[in-house]
């Protein structure tokens, strides 16, 4: 079923649609709300209402875009405003000013160790570059796509995943051969 | 593991985080819609009582001001613009609801 053919069933109200709708996108606005929220008891309610929301605009999406890329902005503006009201960092930082810390419980450094310090590194990054990962490593977001979602030019965003990369191999080299200590939080 | 530290890291960007929700969460957002609209229709409902009681008070008004001719005069001078106001009101929540209700209705 394509895009249009989906949004034009849930119009008409199929209820089936609808929940078809979000299965499809769940995933998606998981990655975006659960990467920029991190907190995983309000997880499930900021999600939900950013299914409520889809389905009240979803009369004004003129597929000018992807769906996944419009539901994608919705998820991505909501997180943004849900960390404005518990009043937290949402504006630019620099990367380079952020102090790494990779937490208290002991380990190695080999495979799904490896995994679970990279995305706690991804964590400790600013919020832009979070997003960003996520869109174009996690959801296979184009460049593109991710300036619609974001807002952000595509320069700053080439830019973000570059530095993004850097500073995690400038952090993981050194490590590399001896033990971590991997945040239990995960 | 040095030399791989860049498929490494590629890897683990593409890994999926421990981020999970409910299995019925799709169901659940649809239930909370049409929770939603179940509640939309209590509150036009309560809307409409509000609105026929005021016409009702307005039809008690204007009867007993049919008792003395000359108030009646004052009375017609406001009486349509009431009118047009309560039936445009009751009009444009009829129609929210018709559009909000026919989205996701089966």
């Amino acid at each position: 079923m394509t895009d249009q053919e989906l949004v034009n069933k849930v119009l008409s109200g199929n209820k089936l649609a609808s929940v078809t709708l979000i299965q499809q996108h769940q995933r998606l606005v998981v990655h975006i709300v659960g990467r920029l929220i991190g907190n995983k008891e309000e997880l499930e309610e900021v999600c939900q209402d950013v299914f409520l929301k889809v389905f009240e605009k979803l009369d004004t999406f003129h597929f000018q875009s992807k769906l996944s890329t419009w539901i994608a902005t919705i998820a991505y503006r909501h997180a943004v405003n849900q960390l404005k009201k518990l009043s937290r960092q949402v504006s630019e930082q620099d990367l380079d000013k952020v102090a790494f810390q990779v937490g208290e419980e002991d380990t190695t450094f080999e495979n799904e160790n490896f995994k679970l310090f990279i995305h706690q590194l991804i964590d400790q990054m600013p919020m832009q570059y979070r997003i960003i990962l996520t869109l174009y490593h996690l959801d296979g977001f184009s460049y593109s796509e991710i300036v619609e979602v974001t807002g952000l030019p595509e320069g700053t965003i080439k830019n973000y995943l570059f530095r993004a990369r850097k500073k995690m191999k400038e952090i993981c080299e050194p490590l590399l051969g001896t033990e971590i200590h991997l945040n239990s939080r995960l | 593991m040095k030399e791989d530290l860049d498929k490494n890291i590629d890897d683990a960007l593409k890994a999926e985080f421990e981020f999970s929700i409910s299995s019925d969460f799709a169901m659940k957002v649809v239930r909370n819609m049409e929770g939603i609209y179940a509640d939309s229709d209590r509150r036009l409902i309560g809307l409409l009582g509000i609105a026929c009681g005021f016409g009702l008070a307005l039809a008690l008004v204007a009867i007993f001001f049919l008792s003395s001719p000359s108030s009646l005069l004052i009375l017609q001078d406001y009486i349509g613009w009431i009118v047009v106001g309560v039936l445009t009101f009751l009009i444009v929540q009829f129609l929210d609801k018709k559009l909000v209700l026919n989205k996701i209705q089966n």
